[in-house]
């Protein structure tokens, strides 16, 4: 791995691909040639090829694909980021293999997409309950390998905590089947969870076993329109009382798609529960927060929060941040100098993401960015239009910086999976801190 | 039993250089003293280390563990030693660094709610710190009032009301940990969100094979508003799996849904922990609910129902505290009563899917009777993480090969059925010959190498989780 960035020949990519996969399912993008495989083997096969030839390989679902450049908060970027010379589309992959409702899993190839299993489950009362940036079209495979999670994580956790075991195709095109079906397994160490989250640095993802939960009696949503940004985060905050178990809770600013009309500031609440305890809850919240402004009942209820998905996962400039949820607060006066599109600030966890529309002065990001360095969070950006991405994470350790490296190494000694080109974590390249 | 080889007495040198770091009440040498460190909660192995050291801090255990590298000498990490896979076992002579002295909670964060805690502190101790602010740590091993939540992290530890709230790893948000070479090392954080690889989840259930965490940063929940306990009496333990199933179909997603079959009823009821269980019954299901106190009765009644409907005799639901503490008894206690049914047992932990539950506690059976053998079971039903327990006198060689020989024959039936050979105790060194029966050599491989990421020279709890070779074999491959 860490080979110097030599050129590779496209059309010699193409030729090798189209020797492994069927030629159909082999196409360019901006000079880089996409591979579709259908099969685990194919997605082996492809991945020995790239290591045999020092590939640089992108895994991909239904995602923007990689950024093209890197930039620091602190002005000393952008600069280019490496561009892939083969990019694995999961997207053929698209068979739901296994499901047992009695069991509550479901196992997929990691094409299917969010919304064919809420659809499938449904028929059984059943949910994945994850709703992360980009709604019903996301990938499964996409969800796991960013591990990126939504407004549901403060009551059922982040995808990691959904998975149950995983097929991954590692850099030299093995294929580790790793956890089970079962949701309590300790055989072994947790490689799922490293695998999750990790962004392909580990392997491609081809299929997932995921744990389903019961749906609720009863789904409410409950709206409360404030003054301000600082006025809604502290009403907010105040509903964070031990006796009230929210689903998930959001101060939204900004322009959203219906059913959320308006541009004010809002706090949005849900519960879902049995009838009785979820009115017991709405008379308690009403005492410390009034009578809600809307309420949203079981579909329209997940109306509103596929529109929260869905509004954070189009194509613009997206950011992150995160901070302690005591500590949120102070980030108002920079959040309102960030010409945002739309803010969803989740109460209880204290991540913050938002959309800027593309053309905007990005620059504007990075004191927003500083602040939050300044409170020890972390933030992080994307431009599609403008290919910018910026990564404000703390430097690793140079203890941590070594397992990371060896990490990579377990897992693509020949360097073609992202972990290793792509500049991330200070393994191969330092971090952009 | 296997008793493995006693190690060699450590030099006085290294034992004045280890006291010179954690005082001379932090280094335990004398032989006397030793046997209380032998065995972990599964006693059916047992080795002397060739000393514990007991570090107070982080920078101590950098120290100690630095010293150690230097000597070349082995160690593993020991909290309250309750284990129940050998994950604890000194084996080949390493030295023990117990966390018993790392016993403070840190820092309270109410209204973050987090906590973080030094590795020694007991399961149970911090849930009651964190009561009278309304939160509770909610993953609770039944050996919570003396497990310590270093071990927790160590072995990823479930517990009956992990059915509902999941298991450890969910609820730990960052680690300090200090690695073989005695460097330490930052992982994760509750300020961290970042895209780095999640080492904190990977470390969470390592079995102390990648090193030693030292702080703990860990969730909190809401105290449940409200509780409500039922028990369900069935003629047999099949009927019982089968309500299990029937609850959890109905969508109904209980705090905690807990079997108890024959043999420990009669166990529990003879003896000084009797919990009022009928004697005849064939198996008993504790079934619990918590959340807000509005709707949990219509709760409780459905699970009843469902209870009927799969043949229970008889349903009783707790009106008060006490009534719910009688209903648990039965459950709680059935580990200490076993002591009346025979001197020894050993505990399995397979889980297999929910579903088969009733067709695997049938095999068990078959196979307790076939090696002539007393099963019995306690196991937490919502999850299919079964506990069967092989009662045994280590004094009859005999009955120890039938029981090694049982339990053999009852991993592959858990296997078989789709499950796992361990739900929350770990492989340690008890499960390791059975690792290759759920993951391959590609998988195996990888394991290897993600335990020589944090730890090249395999000095770190040599000899567990893997199954390979002799300790010393396999640091020389590494």
């Amino acid at each position: 791995m860490n080979q110097p960035l030599l050129e590779t020949d496209p059309t010699r990519v193409l030729d090798r691909v189209a020797g492994v996969i069927d030629r159909a399912a082999v196409s360019e993008s901006d000079g880089v040639t996409v591979a579709a495989p259908q099969t685990e083997m194919e997605v082996s096969d492809l991945l020995s090829v790239a290591s045999e030839e020092g590939w640089k390989v992108l895994p991909q679902g239904a995602s923007i694909g990689p950024p093209k450049y890197r930039a620091s908060p602190r002005g000393e970027g952008p600069r280019f980021s490496p561009a892939p010379d083969l990019v694995i589309s999961l997207l053929g992959m698209t068979e739901i293999v296994d499901y047992q409702p009695a069991d509550q899993n479901v196992t997929v190839r990691a094409g299917v997409t969010l919304g064919a299993i809420q659809s499938l489950s449904s028929r059984e009362q059943q949910w994945l309950a994850l709703d992360p940036p980009g709604g019903n079209e996301v990938t499964l495979g996409g969800v796991v390998s960013t591990g990126l999670s939504g407004p549901l994580r403060s009551q059922y956790g982040r995808p990691r905590d959904h998975v149950l075991g995983l097929t991954v195709v590692d850099g030299g095109g093995r294929v580790l089947s790793l956890g089970g079906r079962v949701v309590k397994n300790v055989a072994g160490f947790d490689l799922v969870r490293l695998a999750t989250g990790s962004r392909g640095a580990f392997g491609v993802i081809t299929e997932i076993t995921f744990r389903l939960h019961p749906r609720a009696e009863a789904d409410r949503t409950f709206v409360w329109h404030q003054g301000d940004l600082g006025e809604g985060w502290d009403l907010g905050r105040s509903l964070m009382v031990p006796r009230v178990p929210v689903a998930a809770v959001e101060l939204l600013l900004g322009r959203w798609p219906s059913p959320l009309e308006g541009n004010g500031a809002r706090i949005v609440l849900r519960l879902t529960g049995s009838e009785a305890a979820i009115q017991r809850t709405v008379d308690f919240l009403s005492e410390v927060a009034g009578v809600p402004d809307e309420t949203f009942v079981a579909e329209a209820s997940e109306a509103v929060w596929l529109a929260i998905s869905e509004g954070l996962g189009d194509r613009r400039v997206t950011f992150r941040l995160h901070t302690l949820p005591s500590r949120g607060r102070s980030l108002a006066p920079a959040l309102a100098a960030t010409p945002f599109e739309r803010l969803a600030l989740h109460v209880s966890t204290g991540t913050f993401r938002g959309t800027m529309a593309d053309g905007e002065d990005l620059e504007a990001l990075f004191g927003l960015a500083e602040s939050v360095r300044g409170l020890g969070g972390t933030f992080g950006m994307r431009g599609v239009e403008s290919g910018l991405a910026i990564a404000s994470e703390p430097e690793p350790s140079p203890a941590k910086a070594r397992i990371l490296r060896q990490l990579i190494r377990a897992f693509d000694g020949s360097g073609v999976l992202p972990g290793a080109w792509q500049e991330r974590w200070g393994a191969s390249v330092s971090p952009l801190a | 039993m296997l008793t493995l080889d006693s190690p060699p007495r450590l030099e006085e040198t290294l034992a004045r250089r280890l006291r010179s770091i954690v005082g001379d009440k932090g280094v335990i040498s004398d032989p006397d003293r030793l046997v209380v460190y032998e065995s972990d909660g599964l006693t059916h192995y047992r080795c002397l280390p060739s000393a514990v050291v007991l570090p107070s801090s982080t920078e101590e255990v950098s120290q100690v563990l630095k010293l150690l590298q230097a000597e070349g000498k082995d160690f593993v990490a020991r909290g309250s030693g309750t284990g129940l896979s050998g994950g604890a076992l000194p084996v080949g002579g390493s030295v023990i660094v117990g966390t018993a002295r790392m016993n403070q909670i840190l820092e309270l964060d109410v209204e973050n709610r987090r906590a973080r805690v030094q590795p020694g502190v007991i399961n149970a101790h911090l849930t009651q710190a964190t009561l009278p602010h309304g939160l509770i740590y909610a993953p609770d091993p039944s050996s919570q009032s003396a497990c310590s939540l270093g071990g927790n992290i160590a072995e990823n530890s479930g517990g009956p009301h992990c059915l509902k709230y999941g298991v450890t790893t969910r609820y730990v948000t960052g680690l300090t940990v200090v690695l073989s070479s005695g460097d330490i090392v930052q992982l994760g954080g509750a300020q961290r969100d970042d895209e780095s690889p999640d080492l904190v989840g990977l470390f969470v259930g390592s079995e102390g094979c990648f090193g030693i965490a030292t702080e703990i940063e860990l969730g909190l929940i809401p105290r449940p508003e409200a509780v409500r306990t039922l028990l369900g009496i069935f003629e047999s333990i099949e009927d019982a799996g089968r309500a299990v199933s029937e609850i959890m179909a109905r969508g109904m997603l209980p705090a905690a849904l807990e079997i108890v079959d024959a043999a420990t009823i009669r166990a529990v009821e003879a003896s000084i922990f009797a919990a009022g269980y009928p004697k005849d019954a064939g198996a008993a299901l504790v079934v619990e609910f918590d959340g807000v106190d509005a709707g949990l009765d219509d709760e409780v009644r459905k699970a009843a129902d469902c209870c009927e409907a799969s043949g229970a005799r008889e349903v009783r639901i707790a009106a008060s505290g006490e009534e719910r503490a009688a209903l648990w008894a039965g459950r709680k206690k059935a580990f200490g009563a076993m002591g009346r049914l025979a001197p020894d047992l050993l505990v399995q932990d397979a889980t297999v899917p929910r579903t088969r539950l009733p067709e695997v506690l049938k095999e068990i059976g078959e196979i307790g009777k076939r090696h002539g053998l007393l099963v019995a079971n306690v196991f937490h039903a919502g999850d299919g993480n079964l506990h069967p327990n092989l009662l045994f006198d280590r004094r009859d060689l005999a009955e120890v090969e039938r029981v090694e020989a049982a339990s053999n024959e009852i991993m592959a039936v858990c296997i078989e059925a789709g499950g796992t050979i361990t739900g929350e105790h770990g492989v340690g060194l008890d499960k390791r010959r059975y690792m290759s029966l759920v993951c391959s050599d590609e998988v195996l491989d990888a394991m290897r190498r993600v335990k020589e990421a944090f730890d090249p020279s395999g000095r770190c709890n040599p000899g567990k989780v893997l199954p390979d070779l002799p300790h010393t074999d396999n640091r020389e491959a590494t």
